[in-house]
């Protein structure tokens, strides 16, 4: 069901038995903008460690567990042009335990709280509670560089994005963006954010849908005046090949490839670029993973990604570095192949049962629900399950060689330990 | 077939075990798509020597065997298990622990399908030179990129300096040295050890039947002629109870960002199988969130003094023969990160005595945890451990919990929390050069 609380501000609920617990998301979203970002991400860790209501983490984590164990947390993520802010909490249903509290009423009161009563003095944030969260979201961004295979995919996002700073950053911030920011200024920010940001909410379990509508139609959400943002950031096909290379202390080398592949979600090439991407590395099936890891005995992992809000595709495999030239040339021959027709109609069908199985399970979980509704709404559009798998399964082999047509390699990264 | 009914939770389990040996659990879930199903058997990276079945003398195998093993079971001489998954369109996958190796599958369709090829392909090996040769490359990787994990070397840090002169302190794969010496007649002696029926375990939980899942698990079965089974001979070492083998403190240099520090408390004292296991790991979660969980005085007073931040969690490992406990974080300052760990483990006694409003907090919050587990099929089929915890699922936690008393969590802590148990290990950030 949906609600319109306010112009740009929309409720919807699902209802299902499946679950034992009720799950409550809140989506504040704009087009993603480079000196935000960071802002955004600050803002995140503020509202998950305290409010004018629960002033540190020990009165909020009390608040959660008196609530059977609430799962709360705030996260930032890019979605093509835009930025999304995201509250979310889970609570047990009240059914399967043995108390009478209103469990899902409380944790929407919980949320506006945190949402509409933030902890702030003077017009500006707490400011020891600003300075600490300021200084972990330092730490936490220098720390990501520890993971060399997210260290290696960020610089390969920042190569494919060169002419876009915004689509350049993670959606988590630059450390040093944070010097500069006040508790001062990101309150005026949050003020702003809260009555511009489009907003989502997604409430999905087993509840009374008018109960919970009422409650979030008294939070009192204004019109939004911005427009609706847009839902696809097009990447800019830069037709060569360019790679960047960097030396770290590290045993396992990382390649990572960007190709441009200009097709969207739900467009025309859709769902061939789908059963593409499983054939060509998105499966275990996949010609990546049969031919670098299985035969070549190259790699611990091969695989590939895509992304069709920005209209790119993505290799990434962990090889021993002395093979750079070897993979880099069974990657491009898998391509090659494909775009050819190489490939067993057995496999086709294969990988489109492996893409039914995961549409499938994904409706066992209850945050497909609010993925979901957040696209739809992003996106304008929304499709029967039916429909979505008739249109998986009318794929044909002409149009998996004709999207893979589509595919174009633009930049890659490559991460050694140096001369082996 | 036992039937376990959980009112509360509205589910039902079926358990049987077959003529063979095998220990059958099915545990259907109303409304759900999707049906997960895990074998398992008791055999992990720890089990490095043992008596092969045919034999009757101990014999040491190469390290990471076991995980060796579980990568070649795949391997047929015609064909891969993960194809014959695929045609089917099931997503399969495995794991090994330090005490057990499982193999599964998930699938919205072609159920009876999937269960046989699982069943099938766990219990036909096929191994030969060249398939094992073959094998050690993608292995290697696999250890390299573990070298390469801070996390992963911490914890195995770690395990190093609590259980020096045990298997345990081995990484789970082996390294690029002890898989080199595996050969396809290793790992037949491991397979017809530990791959006997009786050994093992399978759990089907999710869309199913039960009475029709049962008949054709017991059909297929039936078709498999196994030997007799003779009880397992391991030798796992001995650990000191009195902790004097623990190595009190390490630490390496890596490249990474910001120190990063492991506080570990060894379980000196030996657990007692069954419900018993189970209390007790409900006992020492309940304790560690009343130590230091966000709930505690301790967490927010060291949040607020920035000697921990959002990195900072802990873990309680309970294994069969072992347990420990574990506290880690990044740090800018790995001492003081350790001493404050230490010093709130040896003063346990504010945080728990006379705490009772604490402990019902902790009690209410560990309960509904339960709750979120329950819509997670994965979490009900690999919470589950026979040879641990015997025929107790998911919906027995919440009644155990409800029963803790402060003089359990007390009890428990007087016992574990001891100052010869704690050891520190830690990395630190390698200068650039």
């Amino acid at each position: 069901m949906q609600t319109q609380l306010a112009k740009g501000v929309q409720l919807t609920t699902v209802t299902s038995h499946q679950f034992k617990t009720n799950q409550i998301i809140v989506n504040f979203r704009a087009p993603i903008v480079r000196d935000e970002i960071t802002k955004r991400a600050l803002l995140s860790n503020l509202l998950e460690t305290s409010s004018a209501e629960y002033p540190d983490q020990r009165a909020l984590a009390h608040a959660l567990a008196a609530m059977y164990g609430a799962a709360f947390g705030a996260g930032v993520s890019r979605k093509g042009p835009t930025h999304n802010l995201r509250l979310a909490i889970t609570v047990p249903n009240e059914r399967y335990l043995a108390t009478q509290a209103p469990l899902t009423a409380q944790a929407i009161d919980f949320l506006k709280s945190i949402i509409f009563k933030p902890l702030t003095a003077n017009g500006q944030f707490d400011q020891a509670t600003f300075d600490r969260q300021s200084t972990n979201l330092k730490s936490a961004i220098e720390s990501v560089s520890d993971d060399k295979q997210y260290y290696a995919a960020q610089k390969l996002n920042a190569q494919l994005f060169a002419d876009s700073a915004a689509q350049q950053v993670p959606s988590f911030g630059v450390a040093s963006d944070l010097a500069a920011i006040t508790a001062t200024d990101l309150y005026a920010y949050y003020q702003q954010l809260i009555q511009n940001d489009q907003v989502d909410i997604i409430v999905m379990g087993d509840f009374d849908e008018a109960d919970v509508a009422a409650r979030w139609q008294a939070a009192g959400f204004s019109d939004r005046q911005a427009p609706r943002p847009a839902a696809f950031y097009h990447h800019q096909n830069t037709g060569d090949y360019v790679e960047q290379q960097e030396v770290q202390t590290l045993s396992q080398a990382k390649l990572n490839l960007g190709y441009d592949f200009p097709v969207f979600y739900r467009d025309e090439h859709y769902f061939a670029a789908l059963v593409f991407n499983e054939l060509f590395g998105g499966s275990p099936l996949s010609k990546l993973f049969m031919n670098v890891r299985e035969k070549a005995s190259l790699a611990y992992y091969a695989s590939s990604s895509l992304d069709t809000f920005r209209g790119v595709l993505k290799v990434q495999a962990g090889i021993d570095g002395q093979n750079h030239d070897q993979v880099l040339q069974i990657i491009a021959d898998q391509l090659t192949a494909i775009q050819q027709g190489d490939f067993e109609d057995d496999l086709v069908e294969q990988v489109k049962l492996g893409l039914i199985n995961d549409f499938e399970s994904s409706l066992d979980s209850q945050r497909t629900f609010a993925v979901q509704a957040l696209i739809d709404d992003l996106t304008q559009q929304s499709m029967p399950d039916d429909e979505w798998l008739t249109k998986v399964q009318a794929v044909t082999k002409d149009e998996i060689m004709a999207v893979a047509q589509l595919v174009t390699l633009n930049q890659g990264f490559f991460l050694s330990g140096g001369a082996a | 077939m036992q039937v376990n009914k959980y009112d509360q939770f509205n589910e039902v389990s079926y358990q049987t075990k077959l003529p063979n040996g095998l220990t059958v659990t099915l545990l259907p879930k109303a409304g759900f798509h999707k049906t997960y199903a895990v074998f398992t058997t008791n055999y992990g990276s720890i089990d490095n020597t043992f008596v092969p079945a045919g034999s009757d003398e101990l014999k040491r195998f190469p390290d990471g065997i076991a995980h060796f093993l579980e990568h070649k079971m795949f391997e047929k001489a015609d064909h891969d298990a993960f194809q014959t998954f695929g045609k089917y369109g099931a997503s399969a996958n495995a794991f090994t622990s330090f005490t057990r190796t499982s193999y599964l599958f998930s699938a919205t369709r072609n159920l009876r399908e999937n269960l046989m090829t699982l069943l099938d392909f766990v219990q036909d090996p096929y191994f030969t030179t060249k398939t094992v040769e073959k094998e050690k490359g993608i292995i290697g990787q696999e250890i390299e990129m573990y070298n390469d994990d801070p996390s992963w070397r911490l914890y195995f840090g770690m395990i190093g300096n609590l259980y020096p002169n045990h298997p345990l302190q081995y990484d789970i794969a082996g390294t690029t040295e002890s898989i080199a010496k595996i050969t396809a007649d290793d790992l037949y002696a491991a397979y017809r050890t530990f791959y006997h029926p009786e050994n093992m375990t399978l759990f089907v939980v999710g869309k199913l039947d039960p009475d029709e899942v049962l008949d054709w698990i017991t059909t297929n079965q039936a078709t498999k002629q196994f030997d007799t089974f003779q009880p397992i001979e391991r030798r796992i070492p001995a650990t000191a109870t009195d902790g004097h083998d623990i190595i009190p403190y390490r630490t390496i240099d890596m490249p990474v960002a910001r120190a990063k520090s492991v506080v570990g408390v060894k379980g000196l004292a030996p657990i007692e199988d069954g419900l018993a296991a189970l209390k007790y790991r409900a006992g020492v979660n309940v304790l560690l969130e009343m130590l230091f969980g966000d709930t505690s005085q301790n967490y927010l007073k060291l949040y607020d003094q920035g000697i921990i931040d959002d990195t900072f969690g802990y873990d309680f490992e309970l294994q069969n023969g072992f347990n420990f406990l574990t506290f880690s974080g990044e740090t800018n300052d790995p001492a003081q990160f350790d001493a404050a760990i230490i010093d709130g483990l040896e003063n346990w006694q504010p945080a728990v005595l006379d705490q009772d409003d604490l402990l019902a907090t902790v009690k209410k919050e560990m309960i509904g945890r339960i709750v979120f587990m329950a819509n997670s099929l994965e979490a009900i089929a690999n919470r589950y451990d026979q040879r641990l915890f015997g025929a107790a699922t998911l919906f027995d936690e919440p009644a155990i919990i409800d029963g803790l008393t402060l003089e359990d969590i007390a009890t428990i802590a007087a016992q574990l929390l001891t100052s010869q148990a704690i050891s520190e290990y830690q990395i630190r950030p390698a200068t650039k050069g």
